[in-house]
């Protein structure tokens, strides 16, 4: 099932709620409630003046003040919101620093700055799709290697060793791990994006009008401003949070996640030829010729471990592995290194910086709303 | 049955014996040699290497480490995201842009104030213009603050011989910091390299089954694993965790690469931008301290950790030497695959390479592991983030503003 | 090594110089009070003055106790850690005329020169022997193990057997496990002594600094007792209880010979494994294997003695010395840093109450 893109959703062309345009409708109301407090207080204020009763008179000024304030408040958020859909990426970010394209996700300086929060997610996300299909095959060739057992018994005695599993077996440790971290990794980033769409159609379609309705009518005043504050807090703060993020890691001026996939590239691909330049290092051509050689080019080492002395076994290795050892060592430790950073601790910075806008801008529009718990996500 | 076990033995040594010397005893070595040489160097370029000059990013990769590369961090501060002019066209200027705005805004509040007679206006926007006059001051604050810091790193660190104070690519002390957490991560992998090589060893032997009997039909088997088994255990819990600990010095490094290359860039505009509204001044004013822990505090502990490295390691054994030794000089070269399997049985002359070399060894080893697994990947970066939290709390109780950063404790 | 040298400019020197700057830095105050007549500064200034009053005597009570009773309490030569030492051997170094008197007693300790290393002495005694008997349950395992994991096939019927010594092969490996375990706390303690041993005047000078200004005022008391007690009082608590505790005339782990290699006087007196380096000629004999087995059933007692009793004697040792002992030492220090910081001016409810969230 494909996810809805929030251009559709913030250029109001998605129809999956009937109209599209959610509870907009209330929101006009909101004039109407705006004069309608203005009675019920110009009622109180007479009240007051009646029964001589200054706190009364107190109230209401303060409630004017409040009304005024809505007044304001709203046409103006009211127009940002209008403005969300020429919020683009070339607005405020350099264009040295903007992601540029990527396999099926293209992010320029027209995109919106919505879309890119999410193409951040779904760049992700492909990444390290990228990532669990090589711990696949790098595992593939490590567990082969690791369960070569050679079996000396002429006549049946002799001896039976695994010599390589010694070498192996920590490096499948590490791979482990690296599917493990990768696989949470994942997950919390899908589910980012989800909550990101399915926030950005709930607040603008529905909590932001229902918030304008309850902030101009004066009993509902509280209510509705922390609404108003919170779906501020997801309309705007968490996209531009998101979007940085991507600038941050993404940007083609050496944003770590490009220089690492360069990185990948490079001594993944299948550009060297392990018999005429040894001394390169490219796992799919090293690859390629462990499945190739039937054995014949280590055959002669297995002979020298069976037979031999214990030293022999350099060559098995040599042969199995090579200058290959520490890729297979390091590459798993910073996978599981850029999973930690963009699964939990990039997700944890952004809920602290959310959690603590959305905080403070439903105290400016209403009452405080403890979001903190949100923090306990993480 | 006595005959029988005798005819087995003489039959298995009369077999493999005559290709006793057929073997090559030096490959083992010369993969050992080949492989450390490989990794010190390859962790020598890694800690030298500098920021990419300009604002390029690496398209070469000549070392398998720059897979712990952070990107593109710049020379300097300032230049690290697309220069100067793009920093000050971009962010700046519309930040001060709003300031001004802001400005303007509060002149006609207080106009109106004049106007209306209204104290509470007057001293609303006196507040107002107060405030945005202390954020001028918090940059140029920030900036004394920083450039003192670094006068005083550069006065310490002339000619003091060290290699990563006297590089010439580490110009400022965030640099130096990055180059101590490159240098972790190299000796971290080195040492775990040298538990995998041990761990190669004692594995061959520890899988290794003996067959003894008449031609499949009457078979006695041994296995000469277990003796090995709680070397294996310890060598790879600390493999394990010293994974763990290499991974994040790499987050480390990305980090600090972060806070060099955005301090500037991002999060002071945003800081002076957020601080140019009441509304969010409070947050404003907590990024601008976090900012300036991080920025200041957070590259200083580093340099306190490299200190502390520098007297501490010398409890410690080169790993590599270790191993060399152990490999080289502990006979386990010469000796052919079945005899081995005998000397196990007869406790003959491997029993003094095992226990004078592979348990010294396997202690030496397992000692560095938890070196750099307890107090340099646990102790120290623990250090580090509260300080560099307590100094930010500090820094904004300060100016007034009453954060709680501990939240970021969480991410730990 | 330069920078390090004079990474902090040695600890005395900036506790000094921030315990002078804070009396200053007070007095001014008042002088600058009085000047403008501000009643309320002066009261402040005035406290601030006793407050910075008080940590000149605190650093200067400090350096004394290091410069004059760190000597005397953990100094190589006639220091209180030294007899203390010696007489966990049972040799009395004070009395001349005693019969427990040795020529053990003018060894010299030059590597002990603070409490923190007579403690890392006091570790590394038991441990020391960690890999000595490790040595011989390697050098038992082998045949055991062998017994133990075979497997016979005869004519495609299976009989596996341990021929009944796998209770002696579970004993070995979990005695290897637990000492493992003990080794790596053991190195853990020796890090993190190394540590305090380098930096706790490091600590105890920012507490100082911290301790001058009002808002951090209990955070420098905190640190600077904790600095002051980790460097002083756990160690001095540990080698109290650990000579009291459990001597080491009282175990049979270890003995006293000053020429021992390896470690200042003591050498492990666990058995060795004997030299077998004798049989590897011939090792293709069948008859060697006969000669080993006899080895071993005319060492039975022994080994029985040491598989049943010494193992459970020594990680005893080895609890205490590297469990027990430092727990109880931990729990003095506190007591210690808890009435020493209020006493410094810093409330303990407050700090707790903040270092606990960070748990």
């Amino acid at each position: 099932m494909q996810l809805i893109t929030p251009g559709e959703i913030v250029s109001g062309s998605a129809g999956l709620f009937g109209s599209g345009l959610g509870l907009w409708p209330y929101a006009i109301l909101s004039g109407l409630a705006l004069g309608v407090s203005v009675v019920i207080l110009a009622v109180m204020y007479l009240w007051g003046t009646l029964f001589r009763n200054a706190q009364m008179h107190a109230f209401v000024k303060s409630e004017m003040y409040e009304l005024g304030i809505t007044a304001i408040m709203i046409p103006m958020i009211y127009g940002a919101v209008m403005a969300m859909s020429t919020l683009t990426m070339g607005s405020f970010v350099p264009a040295d620093l903007i992601p540029g394209t990527s396999g099926t996700v293209v992010t320029n300086s027209n995109t919106l700055i919505y879309d890119a929060a999410a193409q951040f997610y779904q760049r992700a996300e492909n990444d390290m799709s990228g990532w669990l299909e090589m711990n696949y095959i790098i595992n593939m060739y490590v567990d082969q290697i690791a369960s070569v057992t050679p079996y000396a018994r002429p006549l049946g005695v002799g001896l039976v060793a695994s010599p390589m599993a010694g070498l192996a077996s920590p490096i499948k440790q590490l791979l482990y791990q690296m599917t493990s971290a990768l696989a949470l990794a994942f997950v919390i980033n899908h589910a980012q994006l989800v909550v990101y769409i399915f926030s950005l159609q709930a607040f603008l379609k529905y909590y932001l009008p229902i918030g304008f309705f309850l902030r101009a009518f004066t009993p509902t005043r509280r209510l509705g401003g922390t609404i108003m504050g919170v779906a501020v807090a997801f309309l705007f703060v968490f996209p531009a949070i998101s979007t940085i993020t991507y600038t941050m890691f993404y940007s083609p001026a050496g944003g770590p996640l490009v220089t690492f996939r360069a990185m990948l590239t490079q001594y993944m691909s299948d550009g060297c030829d392990p018999n005429t330049a040894p001394d390169q290092v490219c796992f799919t051509g090293h690859f390629r010729r462990f499945y190739s050689s039937n054995f014949t080019g280590i055959g002669g080492s297995l002979i020298d471990l069976i037979g031999g002395a214990v030293g022999g076994l350099g060559s098995l290795f040599q042969n199995l592995i090579g200058n290959m050892m520490l890729m297979l060592m390091l590459f798993p430790i910073s996978v599981v290194s850029w999973a930690f950073a963009i699964g939990f601790i990039v997700p944890a910075f952004n809920v602290i910086i959310f959690t603590q806008a959305a905080k403070a801008l439903s105290k400016s529009f209403g009452d405080e709303v403890d979001v903190s718990s949100l923090t306990r996500m993480i | 049955m006595m005959k029988m076990h005798a005819l087995a033995l003489l039959s298995i040594v009369l077999l493999l014996g005559a290709s006793a010397y057929a073997a090559d005893d030096g490959s083992l070595s010369g993969f050992f040699n080949n492989t450390s040489t490989m990794i010190t160097g390859q962790g020598n370029n890694f800690i030298d290497a500098a920021g990419a000059a300009g604002q390029v990013a690496p398209t070469t990769f000549s070392s398998v480490y720059d897979a712990f590369g952070p990107g593109n961090c710049g020379d300097y501060w300032i230049s690290a995201v697309g220069g100067a002019s793009t920093i000050i066209g971009v962010w700046y200027i519309p930040s001060i842009a709003v300031v001004f705005i802001v400005l303007i805004g509060l002149a006609l509040v207080y106009m109106w104030g004049q106007v209306f007679n209204s104290p509470q206006m007057i001293a609303l926007a006196k507040d107002e213009f107060f405030q945005t006059f202390l954020t001028v001051m918090r940059v140029v604050f920030l900036i004394g603050m920083l450039s003192a810091g670094e006068v005083w790193y550069s006065l310490r660190a002339t000619d003091t011989g060290d290699r990563i104070y006297n590089n010439l690519n580490n110009k400022n002390m965030i640099d130096s910091a990055s180059a101590f957490a490159r240098m972790m991560v190299s000796d971290m992998v080195q040492h775990y390299s040298m538990l995998v090589m041990y761990n190669m060893v004692i594995h061959t032997l520890y899988s290794s089954t003996m067959w003894v009997g008449v031609t499949w039909r009457a078979m006695y088997s041994f296995n000469l694993g277990p003796v090995l088994k709680p070397l294996i255990d310890i060598v790879g819990s600390a493999l394990q965790f010293l994974s763990l600990g290499i991974s994040e010095w790499m987050l480390h490094i990305v980090t600090l690469c972060l806070i060099k290359k955005w301090t500037w860039g991002l999060f002071i505009p945003m800081s002076m931008l957020l601080r140019a509204f009441p509304y969010t001044r409070a947050a404003g004013e907590a990024l601008f301290a976090l900012v300036f822990a991080l920025a200041l505090f957070y590259p200083f502990m580093f340099i306190f950790d490299y200190e502390v490295h520098k007297i501490m390691k010398y409890n410690l054994v080169d790993a590599q030497k270790a191993m060399s030794t152990f490999l080289h000089k502990s006979g386990i070269m010469s000796l052919f695959g079945s005899v081995l399997v005998m000397m196990f049985l007869m406790a003959g002359v491997f029993m003094p390479f095992f226990l004078g070399g592979a348990l010294n060894l396997a202690f030496e080893l397992i000692r560095g592991s938890v070196y750099y697994i307890v107090i340099i990947s646990i102790f120290l970066p623990f250090i580090n983030i509260f300080v560099t939290l307590t100094a930010a709390k500090e820094i904004a109780n300060f100016f007034r503003v009453d954060v709680n950063f501990m939240s970021f404790l969480k991410i730990i | 090594m330069a920078f390090t040298s004079s990474f902090y400019d040695d600890w005395r020197t900036i506790s000094v110089a921030a315990a002078a700057l804070s009396i200053i830095g007070s007095a001014a105050l008042i002088m600058l009070s009085r000047l403008f007549a501000l009643r309320s500064l002066e009261q402040v200034a005035k406290t601030e003055f006793v407050f910075a009053a008080s940590t000149v005597l605190i650093v200067i009570m400090t350096l004394g106790i290091i410069g004059l009773a760190e000597p005397r309490l953990g100094g190589p030569d006639n220091s209180l850690a030294r007899s203390l030492y010696l007489l966990s051997f049972g040799f009395n170094c004070a009395d001349q005329s005693s019969p427990a008197y040795s020529a053990a007693c003018q060894i010299s300790f030059t590597e002990q020169n603070t409490l923190i290393d007579w403690m890392k002495l006091y570790l590394a005694t038991p441990t020391k022997c960690v890999q000595q008997l490790m040595n011989v349950l390697y050098a038992l395992e082998v045949p055991i193990a062998a017994m133990t994991s075979v497997y016979m096939e005869i004519f495609m019927s299976e009989h596996a057997s341990g021929f009944g010594v796998k209770w002696i092969e579970e004993r070995i490996m979990n005695a290897t496990s637990s000492f493992t375990f003990y080794m790596y706390i053991f190195y853990l303690l020796v890090h993190m002594l190394n540590f305090i041993k380098f930096y706790a005047g490091f600590f105890f000078s920012i507490g100082v600094v911290l301790r001058a200004f009002p808002p951090t005022r209990g955070g420098g008391a905190y640190l600077m007792a904790m600095a002051f007690g980790l460097y002083f009082v756990f160690p001095i608590s540990y080698i109290l209880i650990a000579s009291l505790g459990l001597p080491h005339a009282q175990s049979n782990i270890v003995a006293f010979n000053a020429t021992a290699a390896g470690g200042p006087g003591y050498t492990c007196s666990l058995p060795d494994v004997p030299d077998i380096s004798s049989m590897a000629c011939g090792a293709d004999d069948a008859g060697r294997v006969m000669e080993f087995r006899d080895l071993i059933l005319a060492n039975r007692e022994e080994l029985g003695t040491m598989i049943t009793l010494r193992i459970g004697d020594f990680e005893r040792n080895l609890i205490h010395s590297l469990c027990i002992f430092p727990m109880i030492a931990f729990v003095i220090l506190l007591t210690f840093v808890l009435n020493t910081t209020n006493l410094f001016g810093g409330n303990i409810p407050e700090i707790g109450r903040g270092l606990v969230k960070l748990i």
